[in-house]
């Protein structure tokens, strides 16, 4: 499987980033910030490229029996919320906590507007019973 | 029979294993993004609504659209029937088929139409609130009007049931010896309303009995199997929701088995409400039925 060999190589690579950063943080302490983010941020795309991603198709191909977003939106929506909480903890970690904040609630709404379908169809369900 | 057996299996049993299988997905789901599992469960409600209601709320209308059509032939026959009766004079004295029990069983079902099914339906959206939002519960309240609504269908087929007796001309063999087993199976394995089935299928039977001398069996049974569907229905998918509940019941989230456990009870207080409309289908169509035939035998 895909998932297997990159899992290992994705392990490798992540001590191997940790020793990059400790060197960093004692050969030039001033760029240490700078650095650390912009190698959070290529990392994080590595992985969701190798790991995250065809897991997630994986996942919504294991799960095709149920009917049709139903799979697809809820692993999505979860992706989604435990990035944009990885992203606003580094920068809260940068000492930017409101800003981290801020761009966490617009990806709540980004996930609610994803919903809003599936919403609209529950509460004409439910409206369906009361009205005649 | 079959056939109708295999599509309600069809339809209903599919909707249960999509429950089954979101339950492991939201388990998965749980595991790697613990901080969702929230949402996981609002999610997971939200297919259960969407998906698996979808049978309840079908029978749900459809009792209701059923019980509103036969009131509306009532009123609109009722005059013609009870001017008929007047014409063929004292024929309908020897039968026990007073107009004043027409009266009684069609009422109860416009009481039905008006008044029960949208209790029933309150009783249905009060369990969907309580555990979407667990710190306002209406558990209770939910409780309270599947109680009430049971006793007053009860109520009704006891009232039925005197009407019967008080003419005292007709007396069914299903009371005797052999049926008392089945009776007793009933009663004990179908939860909540077993007893009320075989009273009112006895108060049913009473009545179809006494009439067959003039209706025929063929016709009789042919009636009951009209009337009779509906309910048997109900009560199938009532009992596919308690399974699934039991089923899933170890892994599975328990606002999810809540949710499936209250709304089999619902279908089942549903089921007793049909069985109302029932009778007084089989009511009405054997009284027409007796009617024609007393009118065309007397020319």
């Amino acid at each position: 499987m895909v998932i297997d060999d990159g899992l290992m190589i994705i392990l490798v690579q992540s001590i191997v980033v940790f020793l990059i950063l400790l060197l960093i943080s004692f050969s030039v302490p001033k760029l240490q910030p700078l650095l650390y983010a912009a190698i959070f941020f290529y990392f994080l795309f590595h992985l969701l490229n190798t790991i995250v991603f065809p897991f997630g198709k994986y996942f919504v191909a294991l799960f095709e029996p149920l009917p049709e977003p139903f799979a697809k939106l809820l692993i999505g929506s979860a992706i989604l919320f435990y990035v944009s909480e990885l992203i606003a903890k580094h920068i809260s970690e940068a000492g930017y906590g409101s800003l981290a904040s801020m761009t966490h609630f617009a990806v709540k709404i980004a996930i609610l507007t994803l919903w809003m379908q599936q919403t609209a169809t529950l509460i004409d369900l439910l409206s369906k019973l009361i009205t005649k | 029979m079959i056939s109708f057996i295999e599509t309600i299996l069809g339809t209903v049993l599919s909707s249960f294993v999509i429950v089954i299988i979101s339950t492991f997905m939201a388990l998965l789901v749980d595991f790697l993004f613990p901080s969702f599992s929230k949402w996981t469960r609002m999610i997971l409600i939200f297919i259960v609504v969407i998906v698996v209601l979808q049978p309840a709320f079908e029978h749900l209308t459809l009792i209701r659209d059923i019980a509103h059509s036969i009131s509306m032939m009532f009123i609109s026959i009722y005059p013609i029937l009870t001017a008929s009766m007047i014409a063929a004079g004292g024929a309908f004295s020897m039968l026990n088929f007073q107009p004043a029990m027409l009266l009684f069983a069609n009422g109860a079902i416009v009481l039905t139409e008006r008044i029960l099914i949208p209790l029933l339906t309150g009783a249905l959206i009060f369990d969907l609130v309580s555990r979407i939002l667990p710190a306002v519960p209406f558990t209770k309240m939910a409780d309270l009007i599947r109680t009430t609504l049971l006793g007053a269908v009860s109520a009704v087929v006891a009232a039925y049931s005197i009407f019967i007796t008080v003419g005292g001309t007709m007396s069914w063999a299903l009371t005797g010896l052999a049926s008392e087993p089945i009776k007793e199976l009933i009663r004990q394995n179908v939860p909540l309303i077993g007893s009320f089935m075989t009273d009112s299928m006895g108060t049913i039977g009473r009545y179809s009995s006494g009439a067959s001398v003039f209706a025929g069996g063929w016709l009789i049974s042919a009636i009951w199997t009209v009337a009779l569907i509906p309910s048997f229905k109900t009560l199938l998918t009532a009992f596919f929701y308690r399974w699934t509940a039991a089923l899933i019941e170890p892994f599975a989230n328990e606002d999810i088995t809540g949710i499936l456990d209250d709304i089999g009870r619902t279908l089942f207080v549903l089921c007793a409400v049909s069985f109302l409309i029932a009778f007084a289908f089989i009511y009405t169509a054997l009284f027409s039925i007796i009617l024609v035939k007393l009118i065309t035998s007397m020319k």
